[in-house]
């Protein structure tokens, strides 16, 4: 008699598939609590005085984008309407058109100056090395912004920083792997005395328990922390409705999605303890 | 000499780089402003060549996929297909992406056949067409007319320009949706994976089986309804406490691990990066 654990891994496939389907196709708002990791990093942000610089990292590429997107979009919206100034730059090449895309859609509906309110300075070769390069000195490390090819010198949002990181009071990384986070913490956190939170994909988020509170004072854990941090900026932000109910909705299929492996996951047990027991039998 | 050289420069910016961590860094701000450490200037100036190295290295990286590509397309190699649309693929956006970045100097017939116009619309409802060479915070350059001439048009003349680069519609219509697509098949293999391979074997493949379901039901709203509220607290207590200490010992162990590695470099006892 053939062994259940034989089965056609198409089942499985087929299984997921429908479970993934059938539960978005029934997928319910609902609210979820918030962690204290997710309350830390809005916080974070909440406490900075209004025109603080923040440096945001994109550190991720397509792949990861189902994960990351929901929260830099989240996270540009609450650094924008908190009235923070916003210095982009990008250690994964792939990342930049995510920037524009998502500043040219939110920064005008804060009103917000391109040069004075957000500046974009796009990717950087040299993973770590960059990063403590931009630490040491942003402007000698890129030349011209991204968007519109412009000498730093002539970016007004720029000239209230210096060598050091001097001038900005926060680094944020939206952080998909390497280079992402815990390089910023090393290259940067650390050595210049600067606040970092991070979002991050699942498989990274375990590794950044350790760092917390001390090096990184919050943190987003994929796309869970995402929806606990969208119904907390969608407290005071309305255009973030669309998407934090939309992440609710994902959250019923990730549900039932973690429901079905912890269910093959003992279907598959017991399956293996019974083959085996018949064998010595 | 083969030798000695590059030890001698793997010890001297080894300790270059030490030296410029422990130096003050520069602070215009502060009463008495504190200039910049000449160590620091140092640092900053091997980051730079790192940096370039790293960008050469992409060149090398781009040499070597052709020289393999090449040659397993010229021996009809099983994949050759694949190989070619790899190449043809790469340098065609190699082509766009350089062309886009040097408007300003490009002839104008080059440019028109690489390069996607944009649409200037001004202020009066008029528009032109041109391509972007550089905007500062009062104007915008652009090369317009027939013979791409750069003119320059002050910033509150213009209601809107829009962008349509073909490299960017190459990137959302084919590199977002297909590695869209790539990670998105991992929760099919996950879950084949965990029902072939996650086995209660051993104590330790037990407690991983266990910590993993813990975790996962913890992550999920729908864990917490199933056990009243049991499993998001478990799983914290895994993360906070268990995880924590297990990771932090890992990383001090392996940190201290690198620094006797680092200083073994430094100090030029260590010499594996020279195949020895």
């Amino acid at each position: 008699m053939a062994s259940p654990l034989d089965i056609d891994r198409r089942w499985i496939f087929l299984a997921m598939g429908l479970v993934v389907v059938v539960m978005y196709a029934l997928g319910e708002t609902e609210t979820i609590p918030v962690s204290e990791y997710v309350q830390s990093y809005f916080d974070e942000i909440e406490s900075l005085p209004e025109g603080s610089i923040v440096m945001l990292s994109a550190d991720f590429d397509p792949a990861s984008a189902a994960e990351i997107e929901p929260m830099y979009i989240a996270t540009i919206h609450h650094l924008l309407r908190h009235n923070l100034r916003v210095i982009n730059v990008a250690t994964w090449p792939a990342a930049p058109p995510f920037t524009q895309k998502y500043f040219s859609e939110i920064a005008p509906q804060y009103g917000k100056v391109y040069g004075v309110d957000w500046v974009e300075l796009g990717y950087t070769p040299g993973d770590d090395v960059a990063m403590g390069l931009i630490g040491q000195s942003l402007k000698s490390t890129y030349s011209t912004d991204d968007r519109n090819h412009s000498p730093l010198r002539d970016i007004p949002l720029l000239a209230d920083v210096s060598d050091s990181f001097r001038g900005i009071s926060l680094l944020v990384s939206a952080s998909a792997g390497y280079p992402g986070i815990l390089e910023w913490i090393a290259q940067v956190g650390g050595r210049y005395q600067v606040p970092v939170i991070c979002g991050t994909t699942a498989v990274q988020t375990t590794a950044l328990f350790a760092y917390y509170p001390n090096q990184l004072k919050g943190f987003l854990g994929a796309f869970t922390g995402a929806t606990q941090y969208l119904q907390l900026v969608g407290e005071a932000t309305e255009a973030v409705h669309e998407e934090r109910d939309e992440d609710q909705r994902r959250m019923l299929v990730q549900s039932w999605s973690h429901l079905l492996i912890i269910g093959l996951i003992a279907f598959g047990n017991v399956a293996y303890f019974l083959g085996r027991r018949r064998a010595t039998r | 000499m083969k030798r000695e050289i590059p030890i001698f420069l793997t010890v001297l910016c080894g300790l270059l780089i030490t030296i410029s961590f422990f130096a003050p860094t520069s602070n215009p701000t502060a009463i008495p402003p504190v200039p910049a450490s000449p160590w620091q200037a140092v640092n900053a100036e091997l980051l730079e060549w790192a940096k370039i190295l790293f960008a050469v290295a992409f060149i090398l990286g781009i040499a070597n996929l052709f020289r393999i590509n090449l040659k397993q397309i010229a021996t009809r190699h099983e994949d050759w297909a694949y190989k070619a649309v790899l190449l043809v693929s790469m340098t065609a956006f190699l082509v766009i992406g350089l062309a886009e970045i040097h408007v300003k100097d490009l002839p104008p017939s080059v440019l028109r056949l690489l390069v996607p116009a944009r649409t200037i619309t001004f202020v009066d409802g008029s528009s032109v067409e041109g391509y972007l060479v550089e905007r500062t915070q009062v104007t915008a350059t652009y090369r317009t007319g027939a013979g791409l001439e750069p003119r320059a048009f002050l910033l509150t003349e213009i209601a809107n320009d829009t962008e349509p680069t073909f490299k960017l519609w190459i990137y959302n219509k084919f590199f977002v949706p297909l590695q869209s697509t790539m990670f998105s098949l991992l929760a099919f293999y996950v879950a084949s994976a965990a029902f072939r391979a996650f086995r209660a074997r051993s104590i330790e493949a037990t407690l991983l089986l266990v910590a993993g379901c813990i975790v996962m039901l913890g992550q999920v709203p729908i864990g917490d309804e199933l056990t009243g509220g049991y499993a998001s607290r478990a799983q914290a207590f895994l993360m906070t406490y268990v995880t924590k200490a297990g990771l932090r010992a890992i990383i001090i162990g392996a940190t201290l691990g690198g620094l006797a590695t680092g200083l073994r470099i430094v100090l030029g006892i260590e010499r594996s990066y020279l195949s020895e």
